[in-house]
């Protein structure tokens, strides 16, 4: 009997494809008996090209028709012996169907031979040469995008093959009941070759025979009712198609179970891949397969005489996999060089080596850093002092308060914490087991790191090992760093730290700089979502900088507009940490600059104008110079910093000036920034420290890490410009020395704010009744001033760990205003009132109602230099007299005195529970917050791949070269 | 290079030019929390007396374990129906707040303790103020060296025990180490120890009396025999005034100095009848002091002492060569320092009798009151420390009169028996009363112990 074949062409609506197809069709070397068009199309217009200009039979059906319902349509009735099936888009070489002929004829035991599929634009380029699946499951192309030079030509038996160019034995698609309706359409062709291949028949592929495939549907060119989702879903559902119907019951009910779940870590997968464009496909595969789960059982029932574990010889090697995916990196690599060339960019494809910072002698600078930082070693676990509080005790604890929304003060405090929380758990996560200890060594290291940083960030501007290192220990040791090392300016030193990384990583997503940036799209993420960390971490620590590096950010998008798509998301992180808090001051409180105050405990310096500024003037306003004896060496060491300034105007004068008059441009608007800032004043008074200023100038210090790490790196220009004469290369560099020269002799100096301990605030005995599960609270009694008649004191509820760090909250500083009228304070300034006067009448209800378990009288500060002996012994008075006072109260029994002042514990307390439903591990901000910081942290850890081509270093033309063996 | 230097200059120039243009905001970001104000009442003021003197060796005078009163005080007090608690050991006198008054200072509510002892052991007038509980009490006074005898009395008046450490500080530093004694005080009992069997034969001492708990009220119970005769007795109250750098000791009323000569002179018995000015620092940094002995009249000036004194140490100064008058000592100091003044009196010849004082030194008050003894003669004595003139009105029974006292001046005046004196003056002024019952001496200092309304204001945070 002779064997028939009817060719079935499926067309959707892709008129001008179809007609190259027929073209191919009706040009074969051995025609097909019958050839049957399956229109699907909205339109009219394929089926009129079908009929006038090939005169051949059209089934015209719905549009929403698929392909296994077309192609069942197609062979109702038809008796034929094979079925030739072909895509609209997919036109076969004159001898594709004679080449599939001879090949199962050769073979009876074929059912379905497939031919190789190449690429419709480059004919030499294989698109598809067999199907196959990996060890997870997921539909794998066995070669695709490799040149055809006849390599791959002795393949034979696959997995499956694609329905583009497929010859189907009819008998046996009837048997196994044609393509499955409920198959979704990308997996139709693998699932039909499963079955086939399960039911004892082979699955070949001829390479002899050719069919150009367009691949709209896999192209996204298809109208998108084709695939029901985009190409990538698509494909994402074949694979859990795949997976639910071939895998054993258990199994699949197993993965239907955890789908949600695998899911989210497919997500998490794609943002390590830098492929967050691909999550929103991942989230929606994951959701059809779970409410799917019928369609997917209906497709089990199909028979199948073997199990799947019998084609394991035919899945996907590992290794092939791997491959596959790193050529598919390189591809797109290659592509976005190939654009950045086109467009000009040629600064990206410049490729200069630099000397790594360990070979240029970065481990000897680092190690004269810390050491010269030897007053900061951490004599203890914690170091306190000026605005450092110790963390929590365990990092769980500090999680909780991260995020949070009610914090353990006064009577219980509900509102967001701080963002820059964030920051102290990031500190604190280095050490969990003691979080303290984390912020305790960061701050010995912050010149140190500060150092490392802006190494790199000089790195933009010169490759010369020394230039970056003279610069960055300028930098490093610049006022700025120090001060708030010394005074114990956590946000502000972690500014000064993160600053020129973030520079650095907004360079290369943008593609500035001379050396070093990104051209893939995976790096491109990588660099997006380390500066979007980055700028969350800085404008949680140093909020008033946010409206300036917003500016510079618009100004990066509006230089390098291509970039846009990928800078947009750069602010994502800070407006999710920031947020609610913002809300919350703005909306809650009215008070929408509160949002720019600096986190933390409030301390107050003096503001300097912008010419101080500028010119890096160690703390010094130009009218307090002008007074400076300068006989004397000190008035010099305040001065000498300028130098540093003058070396970055004289910049100006070398090639690069036009780079350098930006860069002056921005200081000088940040130096005018910071002069208004530090016009303002916020309310300074909170929760911690009882010298806290109540009002507090706004803190330029951050501002001046800024203005510094331009400074110094238009002094680095100028000290490359002069590299070529070495005479002046040196005396620059003697300048550059000499402007650091204080900052050094300030760092050796130590400090006399901070001090090192074992990171408790509160008595042992507090400490360890907290650690009992004692629910109450402190009450600690400053007095803090006044006369004979009237005595001012400060008085803080506090939990019996006393306050950490994370809870000085600075949203609490500005409701106390709020708070103080309500009803909750006015009842304790009278118990205070009471205490303070000795009268213990009524006391017991008013200590009962504020949960107090134990009152503290804190040390007398010690005698600033100001204070006079007679002042200070007015304050040693009063507080005896306080102290007296509490003495003579049977509801207090005396502790004695500790080192944090004379402790009383208050007897018979009957306290009213305190409502801690807001006080919870989790939170819908706090989840939402962590998303997104996940999210960008997993898209910021750089794959292997780009680690790869990172530590080769790119070289483009050898990627071009190869493709057309031109090298 | 043109172009470079234009852009050079244009920065320049906009650098200079930029704190020009910028505005002046000086504004104010949230809002300050509105310190809340409380009034509250005074609260109960409590005043211990230390009772009758103490006898060591039990009423036989051999029980060396036991100490027991030896007679009883007489207590005089002013105040409205004070409520008196007499316990074994000593007294307390409680004045609870009536609804009327904000204010319980000595105006409310004083009262000193008196007592004239002529036993073979106990011979002399001994007085002192009922004083406050205090958590820190430092007594400069005291010789335990053969013939004399200190007795630390500690009252706790609360109603919460109190854990008390005593502290030594001799010529050389601390005596008997860190602590002299810790002592525990029950609630409204009293503990007496003898100082001699810890600081045996120490002649310049000062106690510190550290609370950890409620306050307590300390006392030095000071006597001395030569022979088998008794030669004077005193109560050293707790000084009044913590340390200072410059301090005021009212009341040094010198009689008798040619009598007290020939004594000395008549038998090596007497040779501890000395004035001595006493001081204690129990900081850690030594100091220099320099005390002037002021008297009354035209030649005021009496003499001038200095001298040193170490840190956590107390030294002796003599005073030597003072005739019959009038007199107070004022001291200044570099660091903050306690001192008093020991003062004789020996009166008669042929038997003559010998009694001493210590005298505190006296914070400056405004108003004061005291009530005086019912025998004796009784003289006040007020000191102007400020560098103002002062008018002192003092007030006993029907009788006013109004002192003027030159800055740095002392005045001295003499107070109808029984009465109640009572005092105000334009500028704050030290006062003591010096008690004379028959050539016996006593001195009391004039203070204002009370309790105040209070009126906090409180800034919760």
């Amino acid at each position: 009997m002779k064997s028939t074949v009817t060719a079935v062409v499926v067309s959707h609506d892709e008129p001008e494809y179809l007609a190259v197809t027929l073209e191919s069709l009706a040009s074969q070397t051995v025609a097909p008996d019958e050839i049957i068009v399956v229109d699907t199309s909205q339109g009219a217009e394929c089926a009129e090209l079908v009929r006038k200009e090939y005169g051949a039979e059209v089934l015209r059906l719905p549009h929403k028709t698929g392909l296994a319902a077309s192609v069942a349509a197609a062979l109702d009735n038809e008796q034929t012996s094979w079925i030739w099936l072909l895509h609209d888009d997919s036109a076969p070489e004159p001898d594709a169907l004679e080449r599939l002929l001879q090949t199962v004829e050769l073979a009876p035991s074929v059912a379905i031979a497939g031919p190789k599929q190449l690429d419709w634009e480059q004919p030499r380029v294989i698109m598809q040469m067999g199907l196959s699946l990996t060890r997870g499951g997921t539909p794998f192309s066995l070669i695709n995008g490799e040149l055809d030079q006849s390599q791959f030509d002795d393949e034979s038996d696959v997995m499956a093959v694609g329905t583009a160019g497929a010859l189907i034995r009819a008998d046996v698609y009837r048997d196994l009941g044609g393509l499955d309706a409920s198959a979704p359409a990308l997996a139709a062709d693998l699932d039909l070759s499963l079955r086939a291949r399960l039911a004892g028949h082979r699955v070949v592929v001829v390479p002899e025979a050719k069919v150009r495939h367009r691949g709209l549907s896999l192209a996204g060119k298809r109208p998108r009712r084709w695939l029901r989702t985009s190409p990538h879903s698509a494909m994402l559902r074949a694979a859990v198609h795949l997976r639910m119907v071939y895998s054993p019951l258990p199994l699949a009910l197993l993965y239907w179970l955890f789908l949600p779940a695998l899911g989210l870590a497919r997500v998490a997968g794609r943002l390590l891949a830098k492929r967050p464009d691909r999550i929103i496909g991942e989230i929606d595969s994951s959701l059809w397969g779970f409410f799917t789960i019928f369609g997917r059982l209906r497709s089990r029932r199909r028979p199948a005489t073997k199990g799947i574990s019998s084609l394991k010889p035919l899945r996907a090697a590992r290794s092939q996999v791997k491959a596959s995916s790193r050529a598919k990196f390189e591809q797109e690599e290659a592509v976005a060089n190939l654009q950045a060339f086109r467009r000009g960019e040629l600064h990206l494809l410049e490729r200069r080596e630099q000397k790594s910072f360990l070979a240029s002698g970065g481990l000897w600078w680092i190690a004269v850093i810390a050491i010269a930082s030897f007053k900061f070693w951490p004599r203890g676990v914690a170091v306190v002092g000026g605005g450092l509080y110790p963390l929590a005790n365990n990092w769980l604890d500090l999680f909780v308060r991260t995020g949070s929304s009610w914090l353990p003060l006064g009577g219980g405090f509900a509102a967001p914490s701080d963002p820059f929380n964030w920051n102290l758990l990031l500190i604190g996560s280095v050490t969990p087991w003691q979080p303290t200890l984390a912020l305790t060594v960061f701050v010995w290291l912050a010149p140190t790191l500060a150092f490392v940083s802006a190494w790199q960030f000089v790195g933009l501007v010169s490759a010369r090992p020394w230039v970056r290192s003279l610069a960055s220990v300028a930098y490093a040791l610049s006022f700025a760093s120090l001060e708030a090392q010394a005074n114990g300016q956590l946000p502000a030193l972690l500014t000064g730290v993160l600053l020129p990384l973030f520079g650095v990583a907004i360079a290369r997503a943008a593609g500035f700089g001379r050396f070093f940036s990104s051209r893939a799209t995976q790096q491109t993420w990588s660099w997006v979502a380390i500066s979007a960390l980055l700028l969350a971490m800085i404008g949680a620590a140093s909020p008033s900088l946010i409206p300036a590096l917003a500016l510079a950010l618009v100004w990066v998008m509006a230089v390098r507009p291509r970039r846009i798509g990928y800078l947009i998301w750069t602010p994502l992180p800070l407006a999710a940490l920031f947020g609610p808090y913002f809300w919350y001051l703005a909306v809650g409180l009215g008070h929408p600059t509160a949002a720019l105050a600096d986190p933390g405990v409030a301390s107050d310096v003096d503001p300097l104008g912008v010419w101080a500024l500028l010119a890096q003037l160690r703390g010094h306003s130009i009218s307090q110079v002008r007074a400076l004896d300068f006989s004397q060496p000190t008035a010099w060491l305040i001065v000498a910093p300028a130098l540093a300034a003058a070396l970055a105007l004289v910049a100006l004068l070398t090639r690069r000036f036009g780079s350098v008059a930006g860069a002056w441009l921005l200081a000088i608007l940040l130096a005018a920034g910071a002069a208004i800032f530090g016009q303002l004043n916020f309310v300074g008074f909170g929760i911690g420290t009882s010298s806290t200023a109540a009002v507090v100038h706004g803190s330029q210090t951050p501002w001046m890490a800024a203005i510094s790490l331009i400074v110094f790196t238009a002094a680095a220009v100028t000290l490359d410009a002069s590299s070529s004469r070495g005479w002046l290369a040196t005396l620059v560099g003697l300048v550059l020395v000499a402007s650091a020269a204080p900052g050094a002799m300030q760092l050796l100096g130590g400090s006399d704010t901070l001090h090192w301990g074992d990171g408790r605030t509160v008595p042992a005995i507090l400490q360890a009744n907290a650690e009992q599960g004692n629910d109450q609270r402190l009450l600690v009694l400053t007095p803090v001033g006044g006369n004979e008649s009237q005595l001012r004191i400060d008085a803080q509820v506090l939990p019996l760990t006393g306050v950490n760090l994370e809870e000085a909250s600075t949203a609490y500083r500005f409701t106390l205003a709020a708070r103080s009228a309500g009803i909750e304070y006015p009842g304790l300034s009278k118990l205070v009132a009471r205490l303070a006067s000795g009268n213990a009448a009524g006391i017991s209800q008013a200590l009962d109602a504020q949960h107090v378990g134990f009152v503290l009288i804190p040390q007398a500060a010690g005698s600033a230099g100001a204070a006079s002996a007679s002042s200070t012994q007015l304050a040693i008075d009063r507080r005896q007299a306080f102290a007296n006072s509490l003495d003579s109260s049977n509801r207090l029994e005396a502790m004695g005195s500790t080192e944090f002042g004379s402790l009383w514990r208050v007897l018979g307390v009957h306290p009213v529970a305190i409502d801690r439903s807001s006080d919870k591990l989790w939170s819908l901000t706090k989840g939402v917050q962590l998303a997104v910081v996940v999210i960008f942290v997993l898209l910021a850890i750089p794959t292997t791949s780009i680690r790869r081509r990172s530590a080769k270093g790119s070289a483009i033309f050898d990627d071009l070269a190869a493709p057309d063996g031109e090298a | 290079m043109l172009k470079r230097i234009l852009i050079l200059l244009t920065i320049a120039a906009l650098a200079v030019a930029t704190p020009f243009v910028l505005p002046r905001l000086h504004a104010q970001v949230g809002l300050l929390p509105t310190a809340q104000t409380a009034t509250s009442p005074a609260a109960e003021l409590r005043l211990a007396c230390p009772g009758g003197l103490y006898q060591t060796g039990g009423t036989s005078g051999t029980s060396l374990s036991k100490i027991v009163h030896a007679g009883a005080a007489k207590i005089y007090a002013i105040g409205t129906s004070p409520k008196k608690v007499k316990t074994s050991k000593f007294e307390i006198i409680t004045k609870r707040q009536d609804s009327a008054g904000s204010v319980q200072d000595s105006n409310w509510m004083t009262a000193m303790q008196l007592q004239l002892s002529a036993t073979d052991t106990l011979g002399g007038l001994a007085a002192t103020s009922c004083l406050q509980a205090r958590t820190d009490s430092t007594l400069i006074g005291g010789d335990t060296t053969t013939g004399h005898e200190t007795l630390l009395t500690v009252v706790n008046p609360g109603k919460v025990d109190s854990s008390v450490r005593v502290i030594a500080y001799g010529s050389a530093g601390r005596l008997g180490g860190q602590d002299l004694t810790d002592l525990a005080v029950s609630a409204s009992t009293a503990q007496v120890i003898s100082l001699n069997g810890l600081i045996p034969d120490a002649p310049t001492f000062s106690i510190r009396v550290i609370a950890n708990g409620p306050g307590v009220a300390a006392f030095l119970q000071q006597r001395t025999v030569h022979g088998t005769k008794a030669a004077g007795l005193d109560w050293i109250q707790a000084a009044p005034s913590d340390s200072v750098s410059s301090a005021v000791i009212p009341g040094v009323l010198v009689r008798g100095a040619a009598a007290a000569a020939a004594l000395k002179k008549q038998s090596s018995a007497y040779s501890d009848i000395q004035m001595v000015l006493r001081v204690n620092n129990r900081g850690s940094k030594p100091t220099k002091f320099t005390a002037q002995i002021f008297g009354e009249g035209a030649t005021p000036f009496g003499t001038v002492l200095q001298g040193s004194v170490a840190g956590q140490s107390t030294v002796d100064v003599p005073i030597s060569g003072l005739k019959d008058g009038d007199y107070s000592a004022q001291l200044t100091s570099d660091v903050p320092v306690t001192a008093s003044v020991l003062l004789f009196r020996v009166h008669g010849t042929s038997a003559p009798v010998v009694d001493y004082s210590w005298l505190q030194q006296v914070p400056a008050i405004s108003t004061g009151s005291i009530a005086v003894a019912s025998s004796g003669i009784s003289k006040i004595s007020f000191v102007n420390p400020a560098a103002t003139s002062a008018e002192v009105s003092v007030r006993f029974g029907a009788t006013t009169k109004t002192l003027k006292i030159a800055p740095g001046a002392q005045s001295t005046v003499q107070i109808d028996q029984g009465t109640r004196v009572s005092f105000e003056a334009s500028v704050p002024v030290a006062a003591s009363m010096v008690i004379d019952v028959d050539g016996t001496l006593a001195v009391v200092p004039l203070i204002n112990q009370g309790n105040r309304s209070v009126t906090t204001s409180v800034t919760v945070r």
